[in-house]
């Protein structure tokens, strides 16, 4: 994948218009997805499929796939400390909060 | 001599394109923050929540989504391009980046005058303060975005770039598909299903 004269890895032109159908098609399903009413599941359903284009975006169009171990340490280090951030956050309202 | 300034030009790329990541991710921290707030009124509000953001444009919004991911699709090509020397497919792209962010801020311009036309304001109720904030600040976003761009063009348009010398496209074009990554979480929850 390494282009031999500047090092650096290149994907085929064809990966990103594909990549970007892929992504078209999942933004009509999280339109379609929220017009069903699925009970308490629409925001989780919502956030599943925006974190598929999430990480098609960040792997394909970012390159991430290409990327050593200290970019994805800093990926996976700031993923997991926004997680508990907005769960702690909220549960801590939820708690404190809604009386 | 030509072998060893290669390698230091890889070097000098890949570390330039770690700092743009560093930031990338303290970027994603203060979105994090705000998405984290639009939790917190979410569980509080929940009712306010469902019947202000009704009065959202869905159309507007998913158009801008797709206004977005295609502005995505065109800078990743402008960095393929000029990866292969194609300044020309490099500048073609960038310009077409930009059009598409113009669109994109033109398309909130005329969001947020219907908002305040029909007295919807920041002030009026906590779901639209959180629908002002993080869409106001990742307009702001869009609009740096499109000056890096501009400047990226500008460069390229003097042939500044070549396959061994383009960190600049490389690292705005990561910072465009930050803000697009931002959109693609605030559409469905703004919009969608608040």
């Amino acid at each position: 994948m390494a282009d031999p004269a500047s090092g650096h890895s290149t994907q085929p032109y064809w990966i990103y218009p594909a990549v970007w159908g892929t992504l078209i098609v999942l933004t009509v399903l999280t339109v379609l997805v929220a017009g069903v009413d699925l009970g308490g599941w629409n925001v989780p359903m919502a956030i599943a499929i925006a974190t598929v284009k999430a990480a098609l975006v960040a792997l394909f169009f970012m390159h991430l796939r290409f990327e050593g171990r200290w970019v994805w340490g800093f990926a996976v280090f700031s993923v997991f400390l926004l997680f508990p951030l907005i769960i702690l956050t909220v549960t801590d309202a939820l708690l404190k909060l809604a009386r | 001599m030509e072998h060893v300034a290669g390698a230091e030009e890889f070097h000098r790329f890949e570390t330039s394109k770690m700092g743009v990541w560093v930031f990338l991710f303290s970027e994603i921290l203060l979105f994090g923050g705000l998405f984290a707030a639009y939790a917190v009124f979410r569980s509080l509000f929940f009712e306010e929540f469902h019947r202000d953001h009704l009065q959202l444009d869905v159309t507007l919004g998913a158009i801008n989504t797709v206004v977005l991911l295609c502005s995505s699709l065109t800078v990743a090509l402008a960095v393929a391009a000029i990866q292969r020397g194609k300044t020309r497919l490099l500048q073609i792209n960038l310009a077409l980046t930009i059009l598409l962010g113009i669109v994109f801020l033109v398309n909130k311009y005329f969001e947020y005058s219907a908002k305040f036309s029909h007295d919807i304001f920041p002030s009026t109720s906590s779901f639209f303060s959180i629908y002002f904030v993080m869409t106001g600040l990742h307009g702001l976003h869009v609009l740096g975005g499109l000056v890096a761009l501009g400047l990226a063009l500008v460069l390229a348009v003097r042939g500044r770039f070549s396959p061994t010398n383009y960190i600049m496209v490389e690292g705005t074009a990561l910072y465009w598909h930050l803000v697009d990554l931002v959109w693609i979480y605030l559409f469905p929850l703004l919009y969608l299903v608040a």
